[in-house]
């Protein structure tokens, strides 16, 4: 009983919420879940929402949220799409410039103009969409048919594993990771040690917006096409694997790196298992509502928190 | 600890609860695909021969409920395909985003699908289906769309598993709801569509303005890539505040259920039920009491909404029962008609207000539509079959 007392419930029950999921659907999928082909399914659709929650990570460790990076993975991907018919080689840099320069300003609304990050990033979120619409003059822009070609397994996970090492090491072996939990645990206590919380908040979502812009060339190269829609679902999904993960909505020092990883898997095996299960879209809808709802509850740190708002 | 331990414990159980009662449903879809074998088992002198060939699994990314016409889709495509002995699963929202697209298609290929059908939200998607589609030997085909990018026509039809497209005739369309509410005497009209890029209300569209250029009637407004019905509302709320030369709103295509009778209502909340109208592509649930309140003056759409989707269906279950109908991709477009008047809406209803009718009964599918059983099928006759279908509302 009395290592049941240490052991915090809390910090594994992300782990054990991951291994249940795998173990529930690989069980009542009769062992198709890691089948060859599902595995790589899983993959698929784990990208996406890892990557974006890789960078998110670094946001929600300051205490900070963020409503336009589906947005802003639309306009980069809007922007290499424009690019691509001039040079298919210059799409992916342009994407990565523009989410930076687009998150960058998604810092200057909230570190300079002294916006919650909340309300920063839902106006600003307004603001791109206006821009990707005038881009876009209401149609779709494609991609040169070859680039598709691009889009290739060992390519996501090469990419995968990039961008998951460089977060890593950001967050556990960097000045930078241990700023933003300093910053996220209490910014004022931060600043009086000498951390610059300005030039950390504007860092995260610059990452936010070149991690965005990255995704956005991805999807380019993944579905041949840029329009109003791309990106639309991202958000949701990447929340939803971060606080899954563990990820402490409050921030600070209680977030941890492996949140990431734990809750974008278990996000895609969750989407995948209902899948080979056969629910019906409905079903999946009212089952991803109930386990956020779980991880929320379980996750938010009410002690930190003066008054429930 | 202890109360957030039982209370984890708890709503563990109950999500665990209700996955397995999914499981149930689809064990009972098993238990349906059993029946099935256990009817052929005992009647085997009937039913043996109804499903010849060999079983297959089909995916749908269209919503198999949230409205009557979505229902009676999913209810006839359902008992099409396990007459014909496969099995088939729904999911809505695919033809929402190229992402939703190109993820419906990764996970169904995942999970063991042997033919797929969407509705795309733009051509260029289906160069990236088409090669997913190839390498996994998926077979595949749409519905509603039909493709406008000749290179991309060029690219999938290359394919050995594309199967084609079923559409309507969408410019005929947008034209004869203008010209129908040009006889009422109406000029200016405001829309709710798809975004641009949309090959289906792209085109109705483009019938909608050829009727303004020869009718001297002017589009005043528009509202896009609406997904609720409470967008429509606050759409047509707009349209009303900002347009007094208002004459009707015009939903020329939507994805979610309910936004016709959102703008019926609004209409009606504003006062403007007298001055402003309704028109609409694709037949709302509620035709007759909106004509009943003279507030809708003229709705075009297919038959059935779901019979577009149901016969591309019905050719990819052949297809990938080894028995297809044509060698070549397929692209068959449907008549749309016009209804105008509340008694045409209530024969309409009695025949189609009601998702469990079928189209064609078992008898009829697994004579005529199951090629394993009717090697006559060619896409000829059933072109007649449709034909004689449609013609009939």
């Amino acid at each position: 009983m009395d290592f049941l007392k240490k052991v915090n419930f809390k910090t594994l029950f992300p782990l054990l919420g991951l291994i249940g999921v795998v173990l529930f659907f690989q069980i009542i999928t009769g062992g198709k879940v890691f089948q060859t082909k599902n595995i790589m399914a899983v993959i698929n659709s784990s990208f996406f929402i890892l990557i974006a929650t890789v960078a998110f990570s670094f946001i929600m460790s300051v205490g900070n949220l963020d409503l336009s990076m589906g947005t802003v993975m639309a306009v980069s991907c809007t922007c290499a799409a424009v690019v691509a018919k001039i040079s298919p080689f210059l799409a992916l840099p342009v994407a990565i410039l523009v989410g930076g320069i687009f998150g960058a300003f998604n810092g200057f609304v909230h570190a300079d103009m002294k916006l919650g990050s909340l309300i920063a990033t839902m106006t600003t979120q307004s603001i791109f969409s206006g821009i990707l619409v005038l881009i876009l003059d209401g149609g779709t822009l494609s991609a040169p048919k070859y680039m598709l070609s691009w889009n290739t397994m060992s390519l996501k996970i090469t990419a995968m594993l990039i961008i998951v090492l460089i977060g890593i090491y950001l967050f556990n072996f960097t000045a930078y990771g241990k700023q933003c939990r300093a910053v996220g645990s209490c910014a004022e206590a931060a600043r009086l040690c000498g951390v610059s919380v300005r030039r950390v908040k504007y860092m995260t979502f610059i990452n936010m917006g070149f991690a965005m812009g990255a995704l956005g060339f991805f999807s380019l190269i993944r579905t041949g096409t840029a329009s109003a829609t791309t990106g639309s679902d991202l958000m949701m999904n990447v929340w939803c694997a971060a606080l899954l993960g563990g990820l402490p909505l409050s921030g600070g020092s209680a977030a941890k790196f492996r949140s990431v990883l734990i809750g974008s898997f278990t996000m895609a095996f969750l989407a995948n298992g209902m899948t080979l299960m056969g629910l019906l879209s409905r079903d999946k809808q009212l089952i991803q509502g109930i386990v956020f709802l779980i991880a929320v509850a379980i996750s938010f740190d009410r002690k930190h928190m003066v008054v429930i708002k | 600890m202890k109360k957030k331990l039982l209370a984890v414990i708890m709503t563990a159980a109950m999500v665990v609860g209700y996955l397995t009662g999914c499981g149930s449903t689809a064990a009972s879809n098993g238990t349906k695909e059993s029946t099935n074998a256990s009817t052929t088992e005992t009647n085997e002198d009937t039913t043996v021969s109804k499903t010849t060939g060999k079983s297959f699994k089909l995916a749908v990314g269209l919503p198999d409920s949230g409205s009557t016409m979505f229902s009676l889709m999913s209810n006839n495509i359902t008992t099409m395909v396990g007459d014909m002995g496969g099995t088939v699963v729904f999911q809505g929202g695919v033809g929402a985003s190229t992402d939703a697209t190109i993820q419906f298609v990764e996970d169904q290929i995942a999970a063991g699908a042997n033919g797929i059908i969407f509705s795309p939200p733009s051509d260029a998607v289906l160069t990236s289906v088409c090669a997913m589609c190839e390498e996994a030997g998926v077979y595949w085909g749409i519905t509603f769309r039909t493709i406008l990018d000749q290179e991309v026509i060029d690219y999938i039809t290359a394919s050995d598993y594309y199967i084609g497209n079923c559409y309507e005739d969408e410019e005929q369309a947008g034209y004869q709801v203008m010209a129908d509410m040009n006889e009422r005497g109406i000029k200016n009209v405001a829309i709710i569509s798809q975004a641009k890029g949309n090959t289906t209300t792209d085109r109705r569209e483009a019938g909608a303005q050829q009727a303004c250029n020869e009718l001297g009637m002017k589009i005043v407004a528009e509202a896009r890539a609406l997904t609720q019905a409470s967008d429509a509302t606050k759409a047509a709320e707009s349209f009303l505040s900002a347009y007094s030369e208002l004459d009707a709103i015009f939903v020329v295509g939507t994805t979610g259920a309910g936004m016709h009778e959102a703008v019926a209502k609004a209409i009606e909340d504003a006062g403007k039920s007298d001055s402003v109208k309704l028109a609409t592509i694709d037949f709302p649930d509620t035709m007759p009491e909106l004509f009943e309140k003279d507030c809708l003056v003229s709705s075009a759409g297919l038959i059935s909404w779901g019979y577009d989707p149901y016969i591309i269906t019905m050719i990819l279950a052949n297809q990938c029962k080894g028995t297809p109908i044509s060698e070549e991709p397929v692209s068959i477009a449907f008549p749309m008609s016009s209804i105008n008047d509340i008694d045409t809406a209530n024969t309409w209803t009695e025949r189609f207000g009601d998702a469990t009718t079928l189209y064609y009964d078992e008898d009829f599918i697994s004579s005529t539509l199951d090629k394993a059983n009717n090697p006559d099928l060619t896409l000829e006759s059933l072109i007649e079959i449709i034909k004689k279908y449609t013609s009939n509302i």
